[in-house]
This record gives structure tokens, sequence and C-alpha cells, in this order.
């Protein structure tokens, strides 16, 4: 994959420097962090994705000997982020027990996943949500059984949440969010049918069923152009600890084979290949190889172009028409007749802007940009 | 008879970093820390050593009499029952001393300090503060400027 494609996805050589001091060995962690320090301004403003890899740069940097008065700020974001991490898992922990109530055996992803699995502490891996994995056919069921419980939800888990959207989010006390998911991946085969195999969770004390690494992988490598995420340098973090939890676990074959399917190979050898080259991660060598000969896809340079205009949006910006064109090529991955095509994203619009018909979507669309988008400007 | 403790899970989650043991109680979110001594006793506690067990693996680590280190022991067991951060274990082996607790000929011995438990209750307050800006060089949760926290 050429450099100059999906090279928006990779971390900045400010943000690389604080991913080496929380990541590398000695002595490249403790230069890399002398040398970030001396280019930020902890008295300013600090952005949140920066904050989030403090404690984890505070654990690497304490194991090598590293010391500076700052770390124990440092200190104290870990310790903030294990407190709320704790708060979060034990506010949705019983959703857990009332979906297995109701017959549904869900399989635990993304931060509690990792959290637990992978870093092996809640305060080196932030949790702000339990998303879990269910069967595209248990998603009513479960809405209701978790409403019965008192989390409360806008959707249903109805035939068009199915289609247009990738999850439901319910909340709870606290606003704990649950998030119910029925793909790993966009386009995957449904859950129920084709359950991804799990791998045991030890939460305080019980075993609980997590992703298994190879998807957990995948879904970390494949989702980073996602236009639900602003891009963000965490996907390093989060895949170097799958893989170093996890040496001999990763499916490689499956891996490959998963990432072709969805025409995500591009992805996949660019954030392999990143690891590998700058942070040593064991890849075998016949995989980068035969990443290494792979060309972009049109769906990885839409990625490139989406993720430029997401990027750069303000957050109180409508998303631009053509994130949401890409959102839906990516739900569907299918382009075939093109007035089917424009039908069926037609219906998409009309889900996600919440409208009460496809007519309303042209005065929507004067209302968001004042009839700019019609033109796909971003 | 030999009375041991286990962390009162899954109502407690607690985790040792840097030498330090963070304990949160779920149900009630108060937030917990134990340095120094304190941390050993704690992580000694959770292996399943008895009182007497840790007051002598206490004078191996520190310049301190047994009696002294028993009552110390006892003092910080009463306040983590006090916060229900621990529960008696009775099915345990009595007659299996854990093995983290040294024997008292093993280590050099460093200055003594009371086991001691902070305890941090106004939890709104503190999750408020900016974990970058609004601390002092401890770190989260202790403010700028800020008294010593609320026991």
């Amino acid at each position: 994959v050429k450099q100059r494609r999906l090279a928006r996805l990779l971390p900045t050589p400010q943000e690389e420097l604080l991913l080496e001091a929380a990541l590398a060995g000695p002595p490249k962690a403790g230069a890399a962090f002398s040398t970030w320090l001396s280019g930020i301004d902890l008295s300013a403003e600090i952005s949140w994705e920066v904050v989030r890899l403090l404690p984890l740069a505070f654990h690497n940097l304490r194991a090598q000997g590293v010391d500076a008065p700052v770390l124990g700020r440092f200190k104290g974001v870990l310790r903030r982020t294990w407190y709320q991490s704790q708060r979060v898992m034990s506010s949705t922990r019983p959703s857990l027990g009332c979906l297995r109530a109701a017959g549904i055996d869900p399989l635990v992803l993304d931060d509690a996943a990792l959290a637990l699995g992978c870093y092996e502490s809640a305060a080196l891996r932030p949790v702000t949500r339990l998303d879990l994995l269910i069967g595209r056919s248990e998603v009513g069921s479960a809405v209701g059984a978790l409403r019965r419980d008192g989390w409360r939800s806008r959707s249903d888990g109805t035939a068009d949440d199915l289609r247009f959207a990738d999850h439901i989010s319910l909340l709870g006390s606290e606003n704990a969010e649950v998030r119910l998911r029925w793909a790993v991946l966009p386009g995957d085969p449904d859950p129920a049918a084709a359950r991804p195999a799990a791998a045991p969770l030890v939460w305080l004390g019980s075993i609980e069923g997590g992703l298994n690494p190879t998807s957990q992988l995948l879904r970390i490598l494949l989702r980073r152009h996602h236009p639900d995420d602003a891009p963000s340098f965490h996907w390093v973090p989060d895949a170097l600890m799958v893989l170093r939890k996890n040496s001999s676990g990763i499916e490689w074959s499956g891996l490959l084979a998963t990432a072709a399917a969805h025409r995500l190979t591009g992805l996949l050898a660019q954030g392999l290949g990143y690891l590998s080259e700058r942070f040593g991660a064991a890849i075998p060598s016949g995989v980068l190889t035969s990443l290494a000969r792979h060309r972009a896809t049109f769906m990885e340079r839409l990625a490139d172009t989406v993720v430029v205009s997401y990027a750069s949006r303000t957050p109180s910006s409508p998303e631009p028409l053509r994130v949401e064109f890409f959102r839906y090529l990516e739900r569907t991955r299918r382009v075939g007749n093109p007035i089917r095509t424009l039908i069926d994203f037609s219906h998409s619009l009309r889900y996600r802007w919440k409208l009460p018909g496809r007519r309303e979507i042209l005065p929507a669309l004067f209302r968001r940009w004042g009839g700019s988008s019609l033109y796909f400007q971003p | 008879m030999v009375i041991r403790y286990r962390a009162n899970e899954p109502s407690v989650a607690a985790e040792t970093i840097d030498g330090e043991a963070v304990i949160v109680n779920l149900r009630s979110g108060e937030y917990f820390s134990a340095s120094g001594s304190g941390c050993q006793v704690w992580d000694w506690l959770c292996q399943g050593a008895s009182v007497e067990e840790i007051a002598r693996g206490l004078v191996a680590r520190y310049a301190v009499q047994e009696s002294i280190a028993a009552g110390a022991v006892e003092n910080f067991v009463s306040d983590l029952l006090a916060h229900e951060l621990l529960r008696e274990w009775p099915q345990a082996d009595p007659g299996a001393v854990p093995a983290a607790v040294p024997s008292p000929q093993e280590t050099a011995r460093s200055e003594w300090t009371l086991p001691k438990l902070d305890v941090y209750s106004d939890m709104k307050d503190l999750l408020l503060l900016d974990p970058i800006h609004e601390v002092d060089e401890a770190g989260w949760p202790i403010a700028k400027q800020r008294a010593a926290p609320s026991e």
C-alpha cells in the first residue's frame, strides 16, 4: 500500500513519541518521553486522546525506572482511569446476567475485553461502556429484557435498526452504557449462526466469554477508518497488546482471509506493517510478505477520502454526505445496480436522520447544509 | 483460632499500582488507597494470611516489634472490615501460610510506617477535578491546595 494512501490513519510524530513512551522498551521509551515532554505544554488544554494514554505511559516508564515529577500526575490519571473503569464495569455487568436469563449468551468485546483480557488492568485501558456481541435474531428480545431490567433505549431492535445501524445503545443508572452489536465487522454472518470463538475473561473472580484475539485484532485494525470513531492513534496500543498477550493465539490465515473478504487488506497491511516496523510486534514474516504485495482497493481509497473529510469536520457540523454514503457502502459492502443502490441509500438516510419518510430527505439536506451538500461538499 | 480474610468480591475491586493498593467499594462508590506497609498488608490479607502471620512478615521487612506490628495490622483490618472491603474466609486452610509472607530472617528491614487506609468518599467532587491541571504532583485524587483526605 502506497505511503500516501491511508496516511492519516497513522499517528503523527508527536503522538508517536507518546506511543513509544507507553509501549517501547528501554532506553527508547525514556528518550521518547523526554522529547515528548519538551514539546508539550502541560498547563495548556490536553486532548482526551493524549490523556487516556498517560496511564500506560506511566506504567511502562515506571517499570523501566524512569522518574520525573510529572509522573505523579500521570499516576493520578491512572488512578482516576482505574476508578472510572471499575464504576463503568460494575454498572454494566448486570446486563450480562439479564441477557443470560433471557436465554442469550453474549460475547464481551472492545473496551472491557481489551482491558481485562489484554492489558490485564482497567487502569491502563479506559473502559467507557460495555460492548456485547449477540445474534441478529436476538436483538429484539435482548432490548426487551434489558428494558424490563431498567435499561433505557430509543431503539427497539427493529428491522430498520438491523439494516441501517451496527449497534443499539442502552443506558442504565449513572448513564452507564451497554451497546448491543450483531457483527464483529460490517456484513459479517449473523453471530447466532456463526458465533465467533470465545476467549475466557476473568472479571471480579468470575469467567465471562470475550471475543477471541484474532477477531478482536481484526476489529481494531479494520475499523480504524470507521466514521463513528474519530481517527485516533489508540488502535496502536490496542492491537499491540492483543499481539503481545496472544503471540501464538492469532490465526493468521483466517485473519488474512477475513480482511480480503471485506476488501480491506490494505488497512490490515498498513496496520500490521506499522506495528512490526515501529514496535517490533511479533508478526510472521510470511504474513508481512503476503500483505506487502497488496494494492489498495476501492473501499480503502474511499476510506482514505472519507477519513480526511471526517477528521477535518468540527463536532457541531453535520456529517458530510459522502461520509453517510461511505457508511452505507461499508455496511452493505455492495455496489450493484445504481438505481437500487440509490433507493437503498435513501432509506439509510431516512433512518439515520430519523425522518418520517424519504420525501423529507431533500428538505433535510437544505436544512443541514443550505443545499451545498447536494454537490457532496464536505 | 486462625482467622483468614479475602477481598470482598464482587462488591470490591482492587489493584496494586506502583506500590499502592487502590480499592473501590463498588456498592458505595468510595475509593480507598493504601501505600507503604498498608499496601503490603492488603496484599498479604488478600492472599489469605492471618494477622499473626502478617505481623511476623512485617517484622522481617520493617524495623518494628511484633506486638506493635500486630496491633497496627488489627487496626488496619478493622478499618477494612468497617468499609466492607474485606471479609472473613472460613473455608481457608488455617495451617496454610501464604508463601508470599517472608520469614523473619529473609530480608533487610526498612523504616516502619503504620499501615493506613486513606478514604475518599466525596467522589462526585473528585471526579470533576481535571486530573492534569487541578492536582498537585501527587496526582488525582489530591487536589491542589487541598487538605489531607477525609477519613
